[in-house]
């Protein structure tokens, strides 16, 4: 076979070939979305080994959001993607439908993210394109994490960086440069690094997206049961749709009826409340050193001008999990709340402090919400985007 | 001179499969390996 090929024209034509799928996946870059979009679901998801592209978010943007219009873009965890809620009944369709039609909002928030994962970026992006924006995301009492969000979802960060998606101010800048030092110094880092640098200009990501969003997707995959009607493992994306579960109530009761899942949840609360505060003394006291780490977090996840535009929400885990912990415990509890909330207010965000008055119906399990939970959130939330709304004179 | 048309084009068609397979595996290089486990609902 080697013998038959004329090396001249075979070398022409891998470059012909890698140069046409650069120039496609630039092109597709441009337009590429998702179709139908309510929320970020497992078949458009890592969860289901699809990485989508900063692009695909901001054009699905683009499709659904109008400049006249305020945007409310919500990040954050899967507490606020909706997990125990189903698609049509999401505490996001809530906040659209409290809001009116002169708001549009957008759900970005990612299972396992955090105030700087996914929702931030696009944010940060978006803030260029529309002025009238404002960002939801949960904030938890840890910090926010690394600026480029938490893993697998770093590359998105990196991935809008070297495409110039967002455009960092000189403070910004100076910090995305340390991160870049660090990284490298690791072998994922330098990997991530690198294929996003060379995602930049050569595409791949976009294109081969685009095609196992449209086409066919590469790699075997076999669908969760409980999703989705369509369980093609090599089916291209778009033809999984996000089913509603008929009795989401059962799943719930299945949910709480686990003691030992219960058991698990409120030991675990317990130890995060042991890591932040000092239990030795009659009073509760915060660690300060801890707290400080975790405010300087959120110092560095957005400049002061973005802050008045974001609105940090401080929800409480379930209190019939709390409840199991000594009273001790459960005071130092909610004095981290508070302190999570006067520390993000302090340094100009919008913090709410919400669900330590919610019934344990509200909950769907220690941490998610049901669709009551959710009401009750979207209540608040809207709120304070209104409040927003008003001091930047966006209405 | 047919025979020498059919190598120009196989060479030129084989480059080009091999080219969007570098543009392909650049995509799955940038995949993570491990997948991602999250329990939820």
């Amino acid at each position: 076979m080697i013998e038959v090929l004329r090396p001249k024209l075979f070398f022409a034509g891998i470059l012909l070939g890698f140069l046409a799928c650069c120039f496609l996946g630039y092109g597709v870059s441009k337009k590429a979305r998702f179709t139908h979009y309510t929320r970020l679901f497992n078949a458009i998801s890592p969860r289901m080994q699809y990485y989508p592209t900063t692009q695909e978010f901001l054009n699905t943007a683009d499709h659904l959001a109008s400049k006249e219009k305020i945007l409310v873009l919500i990040g954050g965890s899967s507490v606020f993607r909706g997990s125990g809620q189903n698609p049509e009944e999401t505490w996001t369709n809530e906040l659209q439908r409290l809001l009116g039609n002169q708001y549009t909002v957008l759900n970005y928030a990612v299972d396992g993210g955090g105030l700087t994962t996914v929702g931030a970026v696009l944010f940060r992006a978006l803030s260029e394109r529309y002025k009238k924006i404002i960002f939801v995301s949960t904030a938890t009492p840890g910090g926010s994490g690394p600026v480029d969000g938490v893993e697998p979802y770093g590359y998105f960060f990196w991935e809008a960086y070297y495409k110039r998606l967002f455009h960092p101010d000189e403070i910004e800048l100076k910090r995305i440069h340390n991160m870049q030092k660090e990284q490298i110094k690791t072998a994922s880092g330098l990997e991530k690094q690198i294929a996003n640098y060379l995602d930049s200009f050569l595409y791949f990501r976009n294109l081969w997206n685009w095609v196992s969003y449209r086409s066919v997707f590469s790699i075997w995959v076999d669908p969760p049961n409980t999703d989705t009607a369509y369980r093609k493992p090599f089916g291209p994306r778009r033809y999984y749709k996000e089913e509603s579960h008929p009795d989401l109530i059962s799943i719930r009761e299945a949910v709480r009826k686990d003691q030992a899942r219960f058991d698990n949840e409120w030991k675990g609360y317990g130890e995060m409340v042991r890591y932040f505060v000092s239990l030795k003394e009659t009073e509760p006291k915060l660690d300060q050193k801890l707290f400080s780490e975790a405010s300087n977090s959120f110092v560095e996840a957005f400049t002061p001008s973005y802050r008045s535009k974001i609105v940090c929400v401080v929800l409480s885990l379930n209190r019939k999990h709390i409840s199991m912990l000594p009273k001790k415990m459960q005071e130092a509890y909610d004095l981290i709340l508070q302190r999570t909330q006067k520390d993000l207010s302090s340094l100009g965000y919008h913090a709410i402090l919400v669900g330590q008055d919610y019934s344990p119906d509200d909950f769907f399990d220690g941490t998610h919400l049901y669709v009551t939970g959710g009401n009750k959130v979207a209540a608040a939330v809207a709120t304070e985007v209104r409040n927003i709304a008003l001091a930047n004179h966006y209405v | 001179m047919a025979s020498a048309k059919i190598r120009n084009c196989v060479s030129l068609a084989v480059g080009i499969l091999i080219g969007i397979l570098l543009h392909y595996f650049l995509y799955r290089y940038s995949i993570p390996v491990k997948p991602f486990i999250y329990v939820s609902f």
